[in-house]
């Protein structure tokens, strides 16, 4: 699990993670806010079946994939949080990119 | 080394007359310059289509499509085909009597692959296309397969029966004396009784050397695929009115085509994908399917293929050379006809005539003021 | 500095002297320069805020926090605040998809697509974690090193206790060094430089201590990791990641690491596995470029075959900072600013002595913070052996889910070379288009065909290159009609 590693106050930004509220800061990324609300796995493979989470965090793995506000396989390392988004990983909504 | 058979081009056209050939106990080699399937077999869109040939075809298409419902029988794998059916879709009533004119054309002809079909019946297929469209010519059966898939079934059964495959073996020249041809490659030389050629995109450049050169072009038509998606689309979607061929395959990814065309460097066989049609293709699909904005394309191409001034084929004997037969110039839909035209070059080959009506596809058809 | 003008709608390239993409240390230090003398610059960066991997958040952040990164992190402020205050126009949050030989970009941003023409195209897209795949790579709990360093500099996050550090390089140290700082004491770093690795590196010992500074700055760290109590595990090898066996798709994560050394196979639980096998440079930019690439054997990798001034095989188009070479972000800064010195003479905006005389000092630095690498690429080179035999079950393409199995099957049925192999297996097919796969698939198919890495290749490069979609490309051309 990660973790913060000061208390400094930074804006709180509230969004939906599987329906569920949770908290984020303003400067957080989906998937920083996924690790930090204990979220290790965010999809499934597409033919294996086997559960992924984010490895390189810079955009060039496509492993954290989610879908956000509807829109299927987004990168969650390249996006903000934003205020009343809803997030869904493919875990919880059904595998999502299977053949 | 001396074959019965030597075979210039190690695509579908190549290895389906190897295939066939070998059945019947000739021995081939199969030389290319490349390797299998380095250009339009292995980049092709995969469709399997009989809707909307060319009626001299038709008789063709229809017999290959019985090939493809059994194509595990031929070559030991299923090629991953499906058979979902295929749509032309009218989004209009003057579309819709373009597609009727042409169910009657077909009907006239014998055939009842292509029907029509009203609204209710298309969105009932095709529940995820933009509302307003009135109707659709339907082939049901037509479908898809993997073809580098089907390429490799077809090189992997055709060399289990004997056939000899020599990549990075271009060929430089072929002379015919005393009954055998003899071909000088660029990894040394080999004879046969008998000459194919189904050099794809380069196969005038050899009918040019036999004197019997025809009005071809190579182009290079592009494609796109897209990420994979959840399952929303059977059959494989054209439309009317609009230069498009888009299909969900087998694995979720989207296939989208259209034969717009790169601009090619021949010499070179360098291709530059011309991003203003594909600007034009994306709002093709985004028009019948507005729902697909936000998929991602993952990769864009353009492969090379021969496309002759009347959209045929050459399937037919040298009208210059003994014991040579050609088979090139597709113009992008050869994908589907490959069984079967592997099994007319060996009718050719050894009978000396085919079952299935081939003579639109003579080398001699172009009139003396269009050979070049 | 300007944010680059929206474009609404897509009818024709805008015209640039310079485009740069990519805004680290090269890409910043290379748009400080064009804009200084005069070149219309415009740099496109796929990050939401300038400073590459390198320097990331170092615009953000507070500076209770930078310090904790440690004194090289720092000097990139420096550069970026001279970069946000020069009259280049940045534009973040741009994925380059295609490049051409007339120096066209085209990108994507906020829904849309765009076009712009340089007369001299920079690329400074940077480096990346090498890819080392290994059984077990794939589970949730394992990620680069490199990313938890991103989630330490941009979001202030810190794994649990449970952690293990593993690899080869000088990252793997520095991180745990970070943590430190932040109060976070790891379970235990496995160091995979071997032994033999570490005799052949003595040979480039004198020259490296002419840099001493980042030896005494690596001894440095190691030495207070040690203190701290936290074990080291050296000379490290086969590294696999094992799940925990629970149906329960939240639990089915990393559980536990083995890995072998000289006293024999060892067995740790932990929660986060970091690893680190050094860095690669991006070349998809290049590769899609179609120019001339060299196999460095000592780096491992693929690199663009540039000139001392950055200019690759194709007119106008350079490549900078850690896209060339893995040098650092010193070099990085250097070589951004050599390509800048050569297109602003090739524009016509300076003269040639004085590319000349503000060059010079570039090249004299740039050869001492070279002094270094022979020895850091020889202590660190990769455990080839996981490159070249990696477990059957190992998966080689994430994407697709395709093993080192797989691929073998592949090369028994006779597909010989890496794109026929591609097409049967779909390996580098899914969305990160060969990025996290080209290099170990070349490593094995090198490895299972007896061939050297550089004459397998690479898959061939297709566009778009980057986050391309239909609603995006459909904004291009909007005046072409069927």
């Amino acid at each position: 699990m990660f973790t913060r590693s000061d208390d400094e106050k930074s804006k709180p930004v509230l969004f939906y993670l599987n329906g569920r509220q949770v908290q984020g800061q303003e400067s957080d990324t989906i998937a920083s806010a996924l690790l930090l609300n204990g979220i290790a796995t965010n999809r499934k493979s597409v033919l294996a079946n086997q559960p992924r989470g984010p490895a390189c965090l810079m955009g060039v793995c496509y492993e954290c994939l989610v879908t956000i506000n509807g829109k299927h396989n987004q990168q969650a390392c390249q996006h903000l949080i934003e205020e009343g988004m809803r997030v869904e990983t493919s875990t919880e909504a059904g595998s999502y990119d299977q053949s | 080394m001396k074959f019965d058979v030597i075979i210039i081009g190690a695509g579908l056209m190549g290895f389906s007359s190897a295939l066939q050939l070998s059945l019947r106990g000739q021995s081939c080699l199969v030389l290319d310059k490349d390797a299998a399937g380095r250009h339009a077999s292995g980049v092709n869109a995969g469709g399997l289509r009989r809707l909307n040939r060319h009626p001299a075809e038709i008789p063709l298409s229809v017999a290959a499509a019985q090939r493809w419902q059994n194509i595990s029988d031929l070559v030991g794998s299923d090629c991953d085909a499906r058979f979902p059916g295929q749509v032309r879709i009218a989004e209009n009533d003057e579309d819709m009597e373009k597609l009727c004119a042409r169910a009657n054309l077909v009907s006239g002809l014998g055939y009842n692959h292509e029907q029509i079909i009203d609204a209710t019946a298309l969105y009932r297929m095709v529940p995820e296309l933009k509302q307003g469209c009135v109707g659709a010519l339907y082939c049901e059966g037509d479908g898809y397969a993997r073809p580098y898939h089907a390429l490799t079934a077809f090189r992997t059964s055709a060399c289990q029966l004997g056939t000899e495959y020599r990549p990075a073996s271009r060929v430089l020249g072929a002379l015919f004396g005393n009954g055998l041809w003899t071909v000088t490659t660029e990894k040394g030389s080999f004879s046969a009784r008998v000459l194919l050629n189904c050099a794809g995109a380069w196969a005038n450049e050899f009918a040019k050397l036999f004197g019997e050169a025809v009005p071809m072009e190579a182009r290079a038509p592009m494609m796109m695929v897209t990420e994979r998606l959840p399952y929303f689309l059977e059959p494989v979607i054209g439309a009317a009115s609009r230069k498009l061929s888009f299909k969900q395959m087998q694995n979720g990814t989207l296939l989208i085509g259209g034969a717009h065309l790169a601009t090619l460097d021949f010499e070179k066989e360098q291709t530059q994908l011309d991003w203003r049609k594909l600007a034009v293709s994306a709002r093709t699909v985004l028009t019948l399917f507005p729902q697909l904005k936000d998929v991602r394309i993952v990769r864009a191409w353009a492969g090379i293929e021969g496309f002759t001034t009347d959209g045929l084929p050459v399937i037919s004997p040298s009208s210059t050379s003994e014991n040579l037969f050609h088979c090139f110039g597709f113009s992008a839909h050869g994908f589907q006809l490959s069984p079967i035209v592997g099994e007319v070059m060996a009718d050719l080959v050894i009978k000396g005539d085919s079952e299935l009506p081939i003579s639109p596809f003579s080398i001699d058809r172009f009139s003396p003021n269009q050979q070049t | 500095m300007k944010r680059a003008p929206k474009q609404a709608v897509m009818t024709k390239a805008e015209q640039y002297d310079t485009v740069i993409i990519g805004a680290g240390p090269a890409g910043m230090s290379a748009a400080i320069t064009c804009s200084e003398y005069g070149a219309k610059t415009l740099v496109l960066d796929e990050q939401m805020s300038p400073g590459g991997q390198i320097y990331r958040g170092i615009s953000h952040q507070q500076a209770q926090h930078k310090a904790l990164l440690g004194p090289d992190y720092l000097k990139g402020e420096q550069l970026v605040n001279a970069f946000i205050h020069s009259s280049a126009q940045y534009q973040p949050s741009t994925r380059v998809w295609h490049l051409d030989d007339d120096r066209h970009a085209h990108f994507s941003v906020d829904g849309g697509a765009g076009i712009v023409k340089a007369k001299s195209l920079i690329i400074s897209s940077g480096a990346m974690e090498r890819p080392l795949p290994f059984k077990g790579w794939t589970l949730p709990g394992v990620m680069y090193a490199g990313a938890a360093q991103i989630l330490f500099k941009s979001h202030r996050l810190v794994p649990s206790e449970n952690t293990i550090v593993a690899g080869s390089g000088p990252l793997l140290y520095l991180l745990v060094w970070q943590y430190l700082q932040a109060g976070r004491k790891i379970k235990a770093v496995v160091d995979f430089a071997s032994f033999n690795n570490k005799v052949s590196s003595l040979k480039y010992l004198p020259k490296a201590l002419l840099a001493y500074p980042y030896l005494l700055k690596g001894m440095k760290y190691q030495r207070e990791i040690k203190k701290a109590g936290i074990p080291i595990f050296t000379g490290a090898k086969r590294l696999t990641a094992i799940a925990n066996k629970q149906n329960n798709l939240e639990v089915n994560c990393l559980d536990k690491i083995t890995f072998e050394d000289n006293s024999g196979i060892h067995s740790l639980q932990c929660e986060h596995l970091l690893t680190h096998f050094g860095i690669i440079p991006r070349i998809q930019f290049t590769q899609l470029l179609g120019c001339e690439h060299d196999w460095d054997e000592r780096q491992l990798c693929w690199k663009p075959n540039v000139s001392r001034w950055g200019e690759t095989s194709k007119a106008g188009i350079y490549v900078a900072g850690d896209g060339a070479s893995i040098t650092g972000a010193v070099t990085a800064e250097l070589s951004g600013k050599l390509a800048a010195l050569h297109s602003l003479k090739e524009q016509g905006h300076i003269e040639i002595a004085e590319r000349e005389s503000l060059a010079m000092p570039c090249f004299k630095a740039r050869e001492q913070d070279a002094y270094i690498r022979p020895f850091l690429e020889a202590y660190f080179k990769p455990p080839q052996e996981m490159l070249s035999h990696p477990d059957p079950e190992t998966i080689l393409c994430r994407c697709e889910d395709v093993t080192a199995q797989d691929l073998a099957n592949a090369i028994d049925a006779g597909h010989e070379n890496i794109n026929e192999i591609k097409f049967f297996t779909r390996c580098g097919m899914g969305p990160c288009q060969g990025r996290q796969c080209g290099q170990s698939v070349a490593h094995f198919v090198a490895n299972t065909r007896n061939e050297p890495v550089s004459a397998v290749g690479s898959y061939r490069a297709r566009p778009p290159v980057s986050n391309l979609s239909l609603g995006e490309l459909a904004t291009l051309y909007p005046e072409e009609k069927e």
